[in-house]
């Protein structure tokens, strides 16, 4: 799999403040495996719009990590969501392991930090 | 500068706070649309930055009730949107956001955003700084106007002369707070009535100065300085001076070059209330209106020029012996040129003498009234497009 986020670019957006950054991924593992079960359940409850919204809030949390891949999936997510489109559900299932190969690779990133 | 953040996802807000914060801005973060609108309604912000999708109140909704709620000073407010929500950044646009920020944030953008932002607020509250001097300096004119005009009508006729030879009505209507009309009745040593009006060019306040002045010079009191007063002795008038020796001594006070290009025309009169002989000139005034009965008498020509048009002009008087119940009028130009609101033909001579005839019984009074409530329905309202002046004199008999 390819690189999960942009390290450069997300260090220089929190100003290379790793302490602050480990805040945000802690806040990153908590919110999204949640959001992620949201939208499954949505999807599994042939809710469409709410897919959409879920995707929605999914997208701008992962859009803090300088990580083009997930947001992109996250996107495909939400306007298939939005459309009531059924290609959602193909979006999300390859969303889910994307979403917890970031929050890994993030984790590994900050432990590899002092 | 204080920044009131509207955003729902948490990471987001708190990158967003740090990042304002470090830029040395006052931040207070809410976590959906109807919290911040809580605290906006509770706070005093310069700039909202709000997310598009909330729960509770969306941004829209949230921008929406920014505008329309009334406020000291204009708020700016910047949208937060995703590069892929160009449908919503322009409903934002159009339900009154300033701006946008995409996200994910780019700190410099963000910066040079909030500084355009800054600039924004900071002329509005230098034009909203110079709106309240302005507005302030406006009351203090308007105050002073209208201590001036209390002082103009101060010195316009404070009651009717009524004697058992004569009775008198005036009306005077002007178009600002301060006229460059003016009128006068003196009734002097118990026998010579001295009526005036005068009309001065242009209007406002340079007129309303000439006016006022004009109207000081002719008091009859102190009798000293008076310029109605005659000290020669030498006049049929007892102690009041010809109409044509004042027409030229008030010329010669007003200088043509002292007068930035101001003038006034005049009718002045003096009647022996005694005898019925009515001594008059006009400097360039519409002409004195002579009523005997159901006629009108034409009276010779007399006068000169508008008074500080030329220096060194000459008048001359007219004589009238006028037989008891005559009455006589004497009107400024706004009564004659007042257009009529149907087809812009002026009121002139043509309806003014009919209408004299028409109420040739009624009191001097009556008359005057009955006029200026005509000339409103002439004009079609009861503001006049120029100063008017109207008096009416009866003289009841030796």
């Amino acid at each position: 799999m390819a690189q999960a986020f942009d390290e450069a670019e997300l260090l220089e957006r929190v100003d290379n403040d790793v302490s602050f950054l480990a805040d945000t991924v802690q806040m990153l593992e908590a919110d999204a495996p949640a959001l992620m079960k949201q939208v499954k359940a949505a999807l599994a409850a042939g809710d469409a719009p709410a897919v959409g919204r879920t995707a929605h809030a999914l997208k701008g949390m992962i859009s803090n990590f300088c990580a083009p891949g997930a947001q992109s999936l996250a996107l495909d997510v939400e306007r298939a969501g939005k459309a009531g489109d059924c290609a959602a559900a193909a979006a999300a299932a390859r969303l889910e392991p994307c979403l917890e190969f970031l929050i890994a690779e993030l984790g590994t990133f900050i432990k590899a930090r002092p | 500068m204080r920044i009131l953040i509207a955003e729902d996802e948490r990471i987001t807000r708190l990158s967003l706070t740090r990042q304002l914060e470090s830029l040395g801005h006052i931040v207070t973060a809410t976590e959906d649309g109807q919290t911040a609108w809580e605290r906006f309604k509770a706070g005093e912000f310069d700039i909202v930055l709000t997310d598009w999708e909330m729960p509770r109140l969306s941004g829209v909704e949230l921008i929406q009730r920014i505008r329309e709620a009334p406020q000291s000073s204009y708020v700016y407010v910047i949208m937060l949107t995703s590069r892929s929500d160009k449908a919503d950044l322009v409903k934002g646009i159009e339900a009154g956001a300033d701006d946008f920020v995409c996200k994910p944030f780019d700190r410099e953008e963000l910066r040079v955003r909030l500084l355009a932002g800054q600039r924004i607020v900071n002329l509005e509250r230098a034009l909203s700084r110079q709106n309240a001097e302005l507005r302030l300096a406006n009351e203090r004119i308007h105050h002073g106007l209208r201590a001036a005009a209390r002082v103009q009508r101060s010195m316009l006729p404070q009651q009717n002369v009524i004697t058992p030879h004569v009775r008198t009505a005036w009306k005077y209507v002007p178009t600002e707070e301060l006229a460059g009309d003016a009128i006068g009745l003196h009734l002097i040593d118990n026998r010579y009535l001295v009526s005036y009006v005068l009309d001065v060019s242009g209007h406002g306040v340079p007129a309303a100065l000439l006016s006022v002045t004009a109207m000081h010079s002719l008091e009859p009191l102190p009798e000293t300085t008076s310029l109605l007063r005659d000290r020669s002795g030498s006049t049929e008038l007892g102690s009041v001076q010809r109409p044509s020796r004042i027409a030229m001594e008030l010329n010669r006070r007003f200088r043509a070059d002292n007068q930035d290009g101001r003038y006034f025309t005049m009718i002045l009169c003096v009647l022996d209330t005694h005898t019925g002989r009515l001594w008059f000139t006009s400097a360039g005034h519409p002409p004195l209106t002579v009523l005997r009965r159901q006629d009108i008498v034409a009276p010779p020509e007399a006068g000169g020029l508008p008074i500080a048009l030329m220096d060194d002009a000459e008048y001359d008087d007219g004589v009238i012996e006028l037989a008891p119940r005559d009455r006589i009028l004497l009107v400024s130009d706004g009564l004659l040129e007042q257009t009529s609101s149907c087809d812009g033909e002026q009121f002139g001579q043509a309806h003014l003498l009919p209408l004299l005839m028409a109420h040739s019984s009624s009191s001097p009074e009556q008359l005057v009234a009955r006029i200026v409530e005509d000339l409103a329905q002439w004009a079609g309202s009861p503001g006049f497009r120029d100063d008017l002046s109207l008096v009416a004199i009866d003289w009841l008999g030796p």
